[in-house]
């Protein structure tokens, strides 16, 4: 990589200290390990992982995922093999990356998000948490807690209190005012939200008649859901001032500056992982590149500096 | 395990029988370290609208010409985009992915085996054929096909009894309309071998209707079986649980776990 001195693309992120703001979206890059087969993972600003709850979750049957135009529908259910797992097995190992591991927290209940951050708090490798309030897929979990501002208040407090690292609210798009759920998250004390999680969605197989998934329904994610997107970091980050990830349908450096631009601090690639499993390091160098192009310093100067 | 994404140039992209293409390319990376049963994420690169790779077995190896070899059938989008492709033109190529045959401790120690594949599944087997054909004293290959003009690989498996000097490498056509070879199913055949020999390991490769039959039968023989599977991917590296199989010991992922397992610890009950 041709390094540019001039160009600054770290940022504080929560109090997060990132190379660069480049993460991946939770349950689309494991822990890191995989990818790091391919290539030196700690260069990113953050690994998320995929997201974990108390207990192992066993997820949906099969068909877990569909083809969509532009994207791709997921009903993995949440399948991870739980939290004690989670210290014991996975963070020791990745531990050695050298990297921001912000950790994906899953609950089917207030209590279990909290627990569950109690289990991790035993281990020193995560840095932050993400708690995923807005999955779509499990029936009796996310998609509830997540539409109402109350419970996602109560919720957030609650994971504030048994942790003094900071907790970033990853929101559901599957709402009438996401700005709403936004200044909800404020209230309980969030740190920093991501935006956005999957969108509802359904494929129906014509020659069968059947749902493309066993679940029925899923999450759509992919370049589909980016216009999507980028207005609710757009909306998000007009009426509220915590730092943003921003996340849907990236997958070029192109696509990053306009979430950059909308207001987001850091950005996440998810489904291009798939596409592309160097797409992160192409978003990087594309950034570098953007600015040196444009003569931009510091990557943070261009946070929400899209002119309306 | 290391792997590798490498753009590759089209050496060949034929269309070999009805709706079936032969696909071979350039990739140093892949081909050297390939091993029997593995396979490869295909990008079709002027295809934005698909997401996802097309997961294709790696049929064949040539270390001489550093390229390999895939057979696709044309059945949806993607493949038929993949046929469209002309000598020349590039593609991505993430692999070598999975854990082929090459992890089955039986490879060396089968004596009298079996081979029992189905349509496209006959691409998964042929590099296994191989290795066996290294050590084995017989290989009966039964391969099974709808139909006369979508049999694959024909000549390549017969060849494999000159290659190694071996008349007890046997090739068993068979196609579920009678119009080549034994009519019926494979698993019939197999059936009918198993009756007049004794076998102490068999390989399986085809449609999951096919695959728990043929393991089934096998396992009842009395012969140690593995079996390689097929299930819908995104991310063909281990992360995104899309793939799994419900076993014995858990749930696995194909892409990464397999997709070659041991068909004593799949959940035969709620396999299909
Ligand atoms: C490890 C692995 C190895 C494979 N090896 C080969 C091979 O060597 N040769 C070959 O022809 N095919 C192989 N397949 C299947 C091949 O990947 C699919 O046929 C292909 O992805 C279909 O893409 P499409 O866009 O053309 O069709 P789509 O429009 O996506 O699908 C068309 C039809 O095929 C079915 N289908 C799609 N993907 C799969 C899949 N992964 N497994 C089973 N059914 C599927 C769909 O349900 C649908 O009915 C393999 C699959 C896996 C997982
Ligand atoms: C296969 C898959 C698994 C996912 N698992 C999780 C998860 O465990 N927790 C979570 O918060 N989001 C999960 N997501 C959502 C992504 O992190 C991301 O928000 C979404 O896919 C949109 O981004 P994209 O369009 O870049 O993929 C998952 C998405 C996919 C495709
Ligand atoms: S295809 Fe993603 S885990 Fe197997």
């Amino acid at each position: 990589m041709g390094e540019n001195k001039n160009v600054d693309l770290s940022i504080n992120f929560a109090g997060i200290s990132m190379p660069n703001p480049v993460t991946v979206g939770s349950g689309t890059f494991g822990a890191g390990l995989e990818f790091n087969e391919l290539f030196d993972v700690s260069v990113l600003g953050a690994i998320t992982t995929k997201g974990v709850s108390l207990e192992a979750w066993a997820g949906n049957e099969s068909p877990r995922i569909a083809k969509a135009t532009g994207g791709m529908i997921n009903a993995i259910g949440l399948q991870n093999p739980g939290a004690s797992y989670m210290v014991e097995e996975v963070l020791p190992k990745i531990k050695d990356l050298n990297s921001n591991i912000i950790v994906n927290v899953l609950g089917k209940s207030q209590e279990e998000y909290v627990e569950t951050i109690k289990v991790l708090e035993t281990s020193d490798v995560p840095c932050a948490y993400e708690i995923n309030i807005s999955c779509p897929n499990v029936k009796s979990g996310g998609l509830s807690l997540g539409t109402d501002p109350k419970c996602v208040q109560s919720l957030v407090s609650a994971c504030k209190n048994v942790t003094n690292k900071p907790i970033i609210a990853k929101l559901t798009p599957n709402v009438t005012s996401i700005t709403e759920i936004a200044l909800a998250a404020k209230a309980g004390g969030a740190d920093a939200l991501t935006l956005i999680n999957t969108v509802a969605a359904m494929a129906i197989d014509i020659k069968t008649r059947r749902p493309k998934l066993a679940n029925v329904c899923g999450g759509l994610s992919g370049p589909a859901i980016k216009p999507i997107a980028v207005k609710a970091v757009y909306d998000v980050h007009k009426v509220c001032d915590l730092p943003i990830i921003g996340i849907g349908g990236i997958t070029c450096a192109q696509d990053a500056i306009e979430f950059i631009l909308a207001g987001a601090s850091v950005v996440s690639i998810g489904s291009a992982n798939f596409t592309n499993p160097f797409t992160t390091l192409e978003v990087i160098k594309g950034l570098e590149n953007y600015c040196i192009k444009n003569n931009i310093l510091k990557i943070s100067d261009l946070i929400g500096a899209v002119e309306v | 395990m290391k792997k590798f994404d490498e753009k590759v140039s089209i050496l060949l992209n034929d269309k070999v029988a009805k709706d079936i293409y032969k696909l071979e390319f350039v990739c140093p990376q892949i081909s050297e370290c390939a091993k029997a049963g593995q396979f490869v994420e295909v990008l079709v690169e002027a295809n934005p609208v698909c997401m996802l790779r097309v997961p294709l077995c790696i049929a064949d190896v040539d270390l001489d010409l550093h390229s390999i070899t895939l057979y696709y059938a044309v059945v949806g989008e993607s493949t038929k985009q993949l046929s469209q492709q002309n000598i020349g033109d590039g593609l991505k190529v993430l692999g070598p992915l999975g854990n082929g045959w090459q992890q089955v401790p039986q490879l060396e120690n089968a004596k009298n085996a079996m081979i029992v594949c189905g349509g496209m599944g006959a691409a998964a087997v042929y590099l296994l054929a191989h290795e066996l054909s290294k050590s084995a004293q017989s290989i009966d290959i039964v391969c099974g096909f709808a139909t006369k003009n979508k049999i694959i690989l024909k000549e390549e498996f017969e060849n494999l009894a000159l290659l190694y000097e071996n008349p007890n490498i046997k090739l068993h056509i068979c196609t579920d309309d009678g119009s080549f070879g034994f009519s019926g199913y494979n698993v019939v055949k197999m059936n009918e071998l198993l009756q007049q020999k004794t076998y102490d390991s068999c390989f399986v490769c085809g449609p999951p209707i096919m695959t728990k039959i043929a393991c089934k039968q096998a396992l009842d023989h009395g012969a140690k079986c593995f079996a390689s599977f097929e299930k819908l991917m995104a991310c063909g590296l281990g992360v995104c649980l899309g793939c799994v199989l419900q076993t014995k010991n858990g749930l696995k992922r194909v892409c990464a776990d397999g997709p070659v397992f041991d068909a004593e610890i799949i959940d035969w009950e709620n396999f299909c």
